[in-house]
């Protein structure tokens, strides 16, 4: 049962992540979240008392085994800084970071195909020497300088679109639009790569030797197995998506799960930084299982 | 000229190690009364908003991005070429085990990843190679058990098994010198990843207090005024990608050429 073994290991998968998670945290110097506790003013028998309400006295299965039944609820914990539910700050940023990574992969999908096709398909050396140097050029640059520009040149220079903010479509386009570029050049490479090998292997030339006409071997033969690969490298693109997603917004002053990671982070507020770290995990995961699943369906070689 | 592109890569990083010495400026030297000027003949890249040269501070902080950088390929290369030797001397059931936890790390995005290992850790240069070499270690892991389970497919490897060598023996007599190419190209795309990711994380704002800050800094620093002076970021930005162009190009002609 190839579907179920491919669940049971997607499922280990995320039990590995969410210990290393718990370990990550019962790792920190004892008094690391007294001292965050301490900085906003608490002292010593508060800070008991907390302690004690978040179970950090309690033996270390006890505190595993809570964890496990609080994820497998939903229940990620609080912020040790405003004391909001973690599960709640991240279903009031999803929203924006659903958005963007959306806009952002079909971005991704279309200039993704277009690019590697320019790139591999003979006969076009200009248009093809053109793309390959995009593609380079944008698995080189820090996505985090092409955005930079990007503001420079539509903002300040053309006045044409708003640089940060979230909720209109206008302020969407800038960030969709340079994440979408930088995930689209690491799609396009393996288009290019696969396509290329596809036009070299020997049913294309069975094809060519059976006298089919050349627009037939390429579109029946070469194009449809070289683009099967693409469902596994868009789901592989989502890892650098959602880490995409963290600069981008920093860089584009939009809220969502990205900002809420980063500031979490530069404020040590451990509990929200593992619980969008879980969720990203499961997602990415979930992701790449389904595109798995899916691949199976599509190319009938995978099937054993 | 067989490897152009890793020539080259070695005279780009001679150049930033000595460049420091050709800086026409102290990079730290503020000066309110030049502050953001545009390139010119003073200031060939210009002035930041303190009045610091931005040449003096490109050439200087190459350094910062080399070391930061070169440390994480090496805290990624060490345990992933051993983790992914031993996968593949192993195998079996530890196999398994190994690749099990190697996909559930490669199912942290890298950027997440680092991030929390900053939580833990602090804030500092260090850190940063840390997190982000540690992101990186799966992906070695990986291509140095695949590089290390077809070495191990040559006949002198059952050759020097059946003349009475021990697995330690033959691990590193046999394979990792056999493997070794394939992974030191590999070691040159992990350089360049590590490049853009340290310099990513500096960008965020994890490096910390810095004095001489690296490009990703840099580029941090320059978001403030970029709007009114633009060569700030530019000329780090224009740095960066230099840097991992040369070594992703000289990384794919060294995988390229071992196939033939």
């Amino acid at each position: 049962m190839p579907l179920v073994r491919r669940i049971l290991w997607a499922a280990i998968v995320v039990w590995l992540t969410a210990t290393a998670a718990f370990i990550a945290l019962r790792l920190l110097p004892g008094d690391a979240i007294a001292a965050q506790l301490m900085d906003s003013g608490a002292d010593a028998a508060a800070i008991q008392a907390r302690r004690d309400a978040l179970g950090l006295n309690d033996p270390w299965t006890v505190q595993y085994i809570r964890f496990l039944a609080g994820l497998l609820r939903g229940d990620l914990g609080e912020s040790l800084n405003s004391g909001q539910s973690v599960s709640e700050l991240i279903a009031f940023n999803l929203g924006p970071t659903i958005t963007l990574a959306g806009a952002a992969l079909a971005v991704a999908i279309g200039l993704g195909l277009g690019l590697g096709l320019a790139a591999a398909l003979p006969g076009w050396r200009i248009v093809g020497g053109a793309a390959r140097f995009a593609i380079s050029l944008g698995l080189s640059t820090p996505i985090y300088w092409t955005g930079t520009l990007a503001i420079y040149v539509f903002t300040v220079q053309l006045a044409l679109l708003p640089s940060g903010g979230a909720g209109r479509l206008s302020q969407l386009i800038l960030p969709a639009a340079v994440l979408g570029f930088h995930t689209a050049t690491g799609v396009a490479r393996v288009v290019q790569h696969s396509v290329q090998s596809a036009a070299g292997a020997d049913f294309v030339r069975v094809a060519r030797a059976k006298g089919l006409p050349e627009r037939h071997v390429w579109l029946r033969h070469v194009l449809r197995a070289g683009l099967l690969p693409v469902t596994t490298v868009i789901a592989l693109q989502a890892g650098f998506l959602l880490s995409g997603v963290v600069i981008t917004e920093a860089l584009f002053v939009r809220p969502g799960l990205g900002r809420l990671l980063l500031d979490a982070t530069l404020r040590q507020d451990y509990p929200v930084v593992q619980g969008v770290v879980m969720l990203t995990a499961v997602m990415y995961v979930a992701v790449n299982t389904v595109a798995d699943l899916l691949n199976r369906l599509l190319d009938p070689r995978v099937r054993v | 000229m067989k490897q152009p592109w890793l020539l080259l890569s070695l005279a780009l990083v001679i150049v930033i190690l000595i460049a420091p010495l050709l800086a026409p400026y102290d990079p730290m030297a503020t000066n309110p009364g030049e502050a953001l000027q545009p390139p010119g003949a003073g200031h060939l890249l210009g002035t930041d908003a303190l009045g610091r040269d931005v040449l003096s501070r490109v050439l200087h902080g190459g350094q910062r991005t080399l070391y930061t950088a070169a440390l994480a390929t090496v805290v990624a290369l060490l345990p992933g070429v051993g983790m992914g030797m031993l996968a593949a001397a192993a195998g079996g059931r530890i196999d398994a085990a190994l690749l099990a936890v190697i996909n559930a790390w490669l199912a942290f995005p890298a950027l997440l990843l680092a991030l929390v290992v900053v939580t833990l850790l602090g804030v500092g240069l260090q850190q940063v190679a840390l997190a982000t070499g540690a992101a990186l270690i799966p992906q070695v892991a990986r291509v140095a058990r695949t590089a290390a389970i077809e070495v191990q497919a040559l006949p002198f490897v059952s050759a020097g098994r059946a003349a009475g060598g021990t697995g330690w023996w033959v691990m590193t007599r046999h394979v990792l010198p056999n493997a070794a190419p394939a992974i030191a190209a590999y070691a040159g795309v992990t350089f360049a990843y590590a490049v853009l990711n340290s310099a990513a994380l500096s960008f965020l704002g994890l490096a910390g207090d810095l004095g001489v800050p690296d490009w990703g800094a840099m580029l941090y620093e320059a978001r403030v005024t970029f709007r009114a002076a633009p060569w700030v970021s530019i000329a780090p930005g224009l740095a960066i990608t230099c840097l991992v162009y040369t070594a992703n190009r000289a990384a794919d002609r060294l995988i390229e050429t071992r196939q033939w």
